[in-house]
């Protein structure tokens, strides 16, 4: 009973009204003083050598680098999404931030500045191994600290089943050849405008290689968080599941209050060989600006995954209940027979966030299969939107997509919209395509509060059973923590 | 007195329904109350359970010699009123245990008491659910989602039987149910019943009333009480039907 | 010679016929289609159509009314009002719903804007209050092009009273060559007006077809609509309805099918304005040799608009490797007591029925006929105008015949 999902959840429910009553709202905001070392603001062709300098980077990565921001500089930020905001100063921002004490790089974890293993702790994201034992996680953590990555744990281990599990700047040295021939194939340097801004500037992140018929033998995360101000977050991650492997890699983030809008452009590229399988799970929380929509962190990403092939498979879930703006499209490209795309969403916006998310799937082999289960909630004055797109070429003989799009609205000034894009060019494809846009009945929260449950937890208990069929997805531990954060999220959307 | 209700007049939408109802009720006692459809039975229901969208005009409703129009209707839930629903809500993806066990705590929160151990909980839930015919796999399935009309009802009175109130509202539980339905209904009433404890069946029908024996029948016509009796008022309507009620 | 430059050459033309205040409205129109250009991929509405190979193409204005024999296409029982190439044909019964003149758009862009510089009269249907249309109104539009493409430009109106009612057919239909028509209908129905529309199109594979409809519905009112697409090279249906006004109500059917290598593309939005609105969209397609269809629905339900009840169905058949869907069902809402839902499918025939019925001996063509027809019928059953409907069903080779009932 203890570890059943109902039991947690009725727990979480508990917690979470506890913590809303305390006015503790958004627990992650805190900020961390610590000295910075941080490149002034602005961006141009002397900033990149100078972070591709400082990350001691092989030639080949800085022209990549160049190519991409020459590129980038003849782009427009795209304006098709359903969000409206003040564009982007991309001079006004620092592009490169590191704890100054990590300067000659701690060589262990027991080097780190007490500071930042604090700032952890309190996330509840342990750094030290020996934490992480006592409690019931096993999980092997990579953490990001504005442009820095402040350590790996579990490496050993990890490396004994032949696993890489490092930031992408040690991978560059490490691993040369394997981040060469990877990096920037799935998602092209000149991809999108965001996609082109991280190619120039990216700062840190994870990279994952899983070897040949090998299945990872822990839970891999990173956790991402912005401390510094005006800075931007520009992390890059690679992961590869080579030949019949498997991997589940999570990902959290965080970000200080402040009362200024921060950007995010991260880029994920995922690569799925011959049967191999990546789960790539994601709660999003970051900083979403205060009611009044003061602040907040610009979440502009671009995550794809290549099933490159056959019978590969690659499955985003996605919690995203921070951030003051959303852009992003977790997408998989089906290029193997057989290969076998899944994205399960759970979006919400209260207050003034906007949220424009979604998936593409792209269906080029043979009988590939797609699933897209997308939950999006809007409160407030919270703007939620679905855009996905499926594409099934002339080549994806009997291709099949199903997807299911539902959305719940709390409140009459807040808005739920779908745009999905289907194209078919195959006579024996099938795509299905179903969508509900609904409110928390009257009747169900009549029924909750004759059983003695309060308003407030009766919101939270619907709202979760609405998402059910995402958090099922989920790790449990990190299905607990997406449950606790979506009724935080929901704190004053009701009454 | 458990439950004292005095001159109640309430409206629904513009629509005076309850137009002066006496009621009272000592703690122990079953009071059944009958009437034609439309007559304000259900509203009587709504109105004590805390029902937005019934607006009380006039009157009062003591519970425990406290003003129950005063309380959000969780409040009177966890001050031990239990509305039993003509018709159940389904509540997709949240499951009956999840449901079952806030509303266990909430109540026992309002008591200041501890939460209930998770271990302890699920034993008790399965015996209850065992009495009711529910079997545990339906724990786990939302609320009422995708349940026949008979396992709606059953599982109005499991959680009667889980939150033990002193007071049971069954707002025509029994309608819609086999006559093998009606006894496991029936049975859960049954067992709740105790000195403490008392039962109010609004019902259309004297069927079930022969399988819970009622101190007290009413007949609820036009918005008031018009009649009450014992037993064997209600088989005399069963006999004569609401028609003559019209004529009086 | 620089893109647009003969549209120019030819506005010049018809501009110097002009009175100077005619003219300056229409000039205004003009340049803001110069500025603009023929619709391209970039703009999101026309993201899987594009007109811009228009822009180097050369029209000229259609002449003198013709006096050709029409094709059989005229109902029994309705009355008639016909164009050949924009004129007014004589065979027509119903001139008098014709006007000359015609009311111009606030400055527009792009094919809006265009047909705004140009546009002649066209309909100019007008019920009083109470009034009811005994007969329904057929509106031929005929184009015919043989030797130098030509273009045409015409802005309709459609207005009924409170409480009227009309029956009004558009139909469309091409022979011959390269040929440019667009079409521009505005709507008004007055409370608890009652339209039922229907629209044909039936164009030549030369033929370029922008046609728009603007719709507003007051308080009660009620559009029915079916619209279906057996033809045309580039053809471009934008149905735009607001309910305007509360307890008002649109239901709108559309088939695609039949076309051969037709680039079809059907825009429709329906805007909830007001509370209590009913909206109905069900489309299908039937998309076989190089057919490239595109919907795109749209359903916006503006703050306040609450008890909005509406539902989106679409549903693609894909018969062909050279065939292309792409189909986009929107939802936009900003209120939040409302009942909404959208589906949308691609597949093919069910493949177990087909084997089914060749099992029962009947051959391949005439089984995959009688799914196709089961699979259009939804459509097909809302012509509740029994010579229109025997019309569509001949020109899509799924006569009642092929009625069956694969439930039984």
């Amino acid at each position: 009973m203890a570890a059943s999902p109902d039991a947690a959840a009725v727990q979480n429910i508990r917690e979470v009204t506890e913590m809303v009553a305390s006015r503790k709202l958004y627990s992650a905001g805190f900020i961390t003083d610590i000295e910075a070392d941080k490149v002034p603001p602005g961006l141009s062709e002397d900033v990149i050598r100078l972070i591709s300098a400082k990350k001691e980077e092989p030639e080949w990565l800085l022209n990549f680098r160049l190519k991409a921001y020459r590129r980038w500089l003849t782009m427009t930020e795209p304006e098709w999404a359903h969000v409206s905001y003040e564009k982007v100063d991309y001079q006004s921002i620092s592009y490169y931030s590191q704890p100054k004490s990590m300067k000659d790089g701690p060589k262990t974890l027991d080097e780190v500045d007490p500071k930042l293993l604090e700032t952890y702790r309190k996330l509840g994201i342990p750094l030290r191994e020996q934490e992480m034992l006592a409690g019931v996680q096993n999980v092997a953590v990579d953490v990001v600290f504005d442009s820095v990555s402040v350590g790996t744990t579990f490496k050993k281990k990890l490396l004994e089943a032949g696993v890489i599990f490092c930031p992408l700047s040690e991978a560059v040295k490490t691993h040369p050849e394997l981040v060469k021939k990877y990096l920037g194939s799935v998602v092209p340097f000149a991809d999108n405008f965001f996609a082109a801004l991280n190619t120039a500037v990216f700062t840190e992140g994870s990279f994952v290689y899983i070897p040949k018929g090998t299945r990872c033998p822990m839970e891999l995360s990173t956790y991402f968080r912005i401390n510094e101000r005006n800075t931007g977050q520009f992390e890059r991650t690679l992961i590869i599941a080579d030949e019949g492997s498997h991997v589940s890699y999570l990902e959290g983030c965080t970000a200080p209050q402040r009362d200024e809008n921060q950007l995010h452009a991260a880029v994920v590229e995922l690569v799925a060989l011959d049967d191999a399988e990546i789960k790539y799970s994601t709660v999003q929380n970051w900083y979403p600006g205060d009611e009044d929509g003061r602040g907040g962190i610009y979440n502009f990403v671009t995550k794809r995954g290549d099933c490159r092939g056959p019978r590969s498979k690659i499955s985003w879930t996605q919690v995203e209940t921070g951030s003051a703006i959303t852009w992003k499209y977790p997408s998989c490209i089906l290029r193997g027979d057989d290969s076998v795309g899944e994205f399960y969403s759970v979006a919400l916006t209260n207050h003034r966030q906007q949220a424009d998310t979604g998936t593409k799937m792209i269906h080029i082999g043979k009988r590939t299969k797609s699933t897209i289960v997308s939950k999006g909630i809007a409160a407030g004055r919270g703007q939620q939107s679905y855009r996905g797109l499926v594409r099934m070429l002339e080549s994806a003989e009997g291709a099949r997509n199903h997807t299911q799009c539902d959305s719940l609205l709390i409140g009459d000034q807040c808005g739920a919209h779908t745009f999905p894009y289907t194209e078919v060019r195959n006579p024996s494809a099938t795509l299905e395509h179903e969508a509900t846009t609904s409110k928390i009945s009257e009747d169900q929260m009549f029924y909750c509060r004759a059983r003695g449950i309060g308003e407030e937890e009766a919101v939270s208990m619907i709202v979760n059973g609405f998402c059910k069929d995402v958090f099922k997805e989920l790790p449990m531990e990190f299905a607990v923590e997406a449950q606790k954060l979506l009724a935080v999220s929901l704190e004053g959307a009701v009454g | 007195m458990l439950l004292e209700i005095t001159n109640l007049h309430a409206r629904v939408e513009e629509k005076e329904i309850l137009k002066g109802l006496n009621l009272s009720i000592k703690p122990g006692e079953v009071h059944a109350i009958m009437g034609p459809n439309g007559a304000g039975k259900s509203t009587l229901s709504n109105v004590i359970a805390g029902r937005e969208g019934y607006e009380v005009t006039d009157g009062s409703i003591l519970f425990e010699g406290q003003d129950l129009l005063a309380l959000d209707p969780e409040v009177r839930a966890c001050a031990g009123i239990f509305l039993g629903f003509q018709y159940p809500v389904e509540i997709p993806g949240v499951s009956n245990m999840t449901l079952l066990k806030a509303a266990v705590n909430a109540r026992r929160k309002h008591n200041g008491e501890s939460e209930i151990a998770p271990n302890d909980f699920l034993t008790w839930v399965r015996e209850q659910a065992k009495k009711v015919k529910i079997d545990p796999k339906m724990l786990s399935r939302g609320v009422n989602e995708g349940f026949s009309g008979g396992e709606k009802k059953r599982n109005e009175i499991l959680q009667m039987l889980v939150l033990q109130p002193t007071l049971m509202i069954l707002d025509e539980t029994d309608s819609g149910l086999d006559i093998d339905a009606l006894k496991i209904v029936s049975d859960g009433i049954n067992a709740l019943r105790g000195p403490a404890r008392s039962t109010v069946l609004v019902t259309h029908y004297q069927r079930l009333l022969d399988y819970v024996q009622p101190d007290f029948v009413h007949v609820l016509a036009r918005g008031r009480i018009v009649r009450s009796g014992g037993p064997e008022l209600a088989k005399e309507l069963e006999e004569k039907g609401y028609g003559w009620l019209e004529a009086a | 010679m620089s893109a647009l430059a003969t549209y120019s050459a030819q506005f010049e033309r018809y501009a110097n016929a002009l009175t100077a205040a005619e003219r300056a409205p229409r000039s205004v129109q003009f340049s803001r289609f110069l500025d603009s250009g023929f619709p391209h991929k970039d703009l999101e509405d026309w993201r899987y159509s594009d007109l811009t190979a228009l822009n180097e193409r050369s029209f000229e204005p259609d002449v003198s009314a013709s006096d050709d024999a029409l094709p059989d296409l005229l109902l029994d029982g309705a009355d008639t009002l016909v164009y050949v190439n924009g004129q007014v044909h004589p065979a027509s019964t119903a001139a008098r719903w014709h006007s000359d003149t015609c009311a111009l758009p606030p400055p527009a862009v792009g094919i809006d804007a265009l047909n705004a510089a140009f546009a002649a009269g066209g309909l100019r249907l007008r019920l009083d209050r109470g009034t009811r249309l005994d007969r329904p109104l057929q509106v031929l539009f005929c184009s015919r092009s043989d030797g130098q493409p030509t273009m045409s430009h015409q802005r309709h109106l459609i207005e009924l009273g409170d409480d009227a009612e009309a029956t009004v057919l558009l139909d469309f239909s091409g022979i011959g060559g390269e040929r440019l028509s667009t079409h521009f209908f505005d709507i008004h129905l007055g409370r608890n007006a009652k339209l039922q529309l229907y629209r044909i199109q039936n164009e030549a594979a030369g033929g370029t077809l922008v046609t728009r409809i603007d719709a507003r519905l007051s308080r009660d009112a009620r559009l029915d609509g079916v619209t279906v697409d057996l033809g045309g090279g580039f053809v471009r249906h934008d149905l735009d309805l607001s309910l305007a006004e509360s307890g008002a109500e649109a239901t709108i059917a559309g088939l695609y099918a039949h076309a051969r290598q037709s680039h079809i593309d059907n825009h429709v939005r329906i805007v909830h304005a007001a509370p209590h609105g009913t909206s109905r969209m069900n489309y299908r397609g039937l998309v076989d040799e190089k057919t490239k269809a595109v919907f795109n629905g749209k359903v916006v339900v503006q703050p306040g608009a609450q008890k909005t009840d509406s539902e989106q169905r679409i549903a693609n058949v894909l018969l062909s490797r050279k065939a292309e869907v792409n189909a986009k069902p929107d939802l936009e809402i900003y209120a939040d007591d409302v009942k909404c839902a959208h589906g949308a499918t691609v597949g093919q025939l069910d493949a177990v029925a087909l084997s089914y019925l060749r099992s029962r001996g009947i051959d391949h063509d005439t089984a995959r006929a009688m799914l196709l027809r089961a699979f259009a019928l939804q459509i097909l059953d809302r012509i509740e105008w029994p010579a229109l409907r025997a019309r569509v069903e001949t020109a899509l080779h799924l006569p009642a015949e092929l009625t069956l009932d694969i439930d039984a």
